[in-house]
């Protein structure tokens, strides 16, 4: 049976055919699925609407370029995927940095340097992936919620972020919890502490998205294994960076 | 109706980002990513308006699909936009005699191929 292996998703907003040409043949090397945009229109909105692990712009420094990363940064998705900037001089540089972009590189780009470019960022952009991966589960669980007290429900959905808390209790965002649970499949018991950052009420439930304040190292350390054995496996798993084909 | 623009070139990125310009402009376009295929398409459907053809292909050249697209009476009338790596004056003249409305530089900014695009498109 062959593995489900996720592909990493990224935009490339350039209209400089040099860079396209370039980023073509780098991009694909690194298995990263890419939609181009040469326009701001459809640029905002594939930020906007589109889960995306990596943002790779021709950096003006004009107002089009600001608005795509400040519609990036204020995505809730997209708010810490990697931002590659290509710059054609100091100046780009500053501001591309002050808005936000995690790497930079010089243009004309070559292919050898664009995959030097990409294999520094490409870590960056797995760490975000495994922290944004989730994993439907079933751990029943009594949460101490700050002010209410013990809640009986049930944990739906994990990451090493926080977990989705479903219960009959009503719940209200900004309440503070605190929890214990086993990962399923093992003894480890995890202990917890979050707050509600939304609420929703389908079926007549609650269904809390909690987000993690506090996790000891060591537990976070199991929770981290844990969640990444039971997600689909992101492609560095298989291949890491440094042996991924160089470009020619 | 819609103008319907082909465009062939093996650049995928490149291909994409013109082809979904083109239709935000309100361009109906049909992509090819060889020579041959853009050549097959072109005979197959002679109702295009503009094609954009890219110089450096695999399985066929940009110079051999625009001599065959010119030696077509089927093909012969489509106006013929050409995208060259290059920007020499003579490969420039040389293509514009070979039947080119245009010959524009490939390592420009997309955005000035598509105006080009569009006012090929209006003068038809």
């Amino acid at each position: 049976m062959s593995e489900d292996v996720v592909k990493l998703k990224g935009l490339l907003f350039s209209s400089d055919a040099q860079v396209l040409s370039v980023m073509n043949q780098v991009l694909d090397n690194f298995e990263i699925e890419t939609e181009v945009c040469i326009e701001l229109s459809s640029a905002l909105d594939a930020v906007s609407n589109t889960k995306l692990d990596t943002l790779i712009m021709d950096w003006t420094g004009s107002d089009d370029s600001i608005q795509i990363l400040n519609a990036m940064r204020n995505s809730a998705q997209n708010a810490k995927s990697t931002v590659l900037a290509m710059v054609t001089g100091d100046l780009e540089v500053q501001s591309a940095t002050k808005a936000g972009a995690n790497f930079i590189i010089y243009k004309p780009v070559n292919v050898d340097q664009a995959t030097r470019f990409l294999r520094a960022s490409y870590g960056n952009m797995l760490m975000q992936r495994r922290r944004a991966v989730r994993c439907s589960v079933d751990i029943p669980v009594t949460a101490d919620v700050i002010g209410t007290g013990p809640v009986e429900g049930k944990i739906v959905y994990l990451s090493v972020r926080g977990l989705a808390f479903q219960c009959r209790h009503a719940m209200q965002v900004d309440q503070h919890l605190a929890m214990a649970f086993k990962l399923p499949g093992t003894a480890a018991l995890i202990h917890v502490n979050g707050k509600v950052v939304n609420v929703a009420t389908p079926d007549d439930q609650t269904r809390a998205g909690v987000s993690f304040s506090s996790v000891p190292p060591k537990e976070f350390t199991v929770l981290e294994e844990w969640m990444s054995n039971h997600s689909p496996k992101l492609p560095s798993q298989l291949i890491a960076p440094d042996n991924r084909p160089t470009a020619s | 109706m819609r103008a319907r623009v082909l465009l062939i070139d093996d650049s995928r990125f490149l291909r994409s980002a013109l082809e979904k310009t083109l239709i935000a402009k309100g361009f109906e376009v049909q992509v090819a990513g060889d020579g041959e295929e853009g050549l097959r398409l072109a005979r197959e459907d002679g109702k295009f308006d503009l094609i954009l053809l890219d110089l450096f292909l695999p399985k066929m050249t940009g110079h051999e699909v625009l001599r065959l697209l010119k030696e077509d009476p089927a093909t012969a009338t489509i106006p013929v936009l050409v995208l060259s790596g290059l920007a020499k004056e003579k490969e420039r003249q040389e293509l514009m005699n070979s039947g080119a409305v245009d010959c524009l530089v490939k390592a420009q900014d997309l955005m000035a191929v598509v105006a080009s695009a569009e006012r090929c498109l209006k003068l038809e």
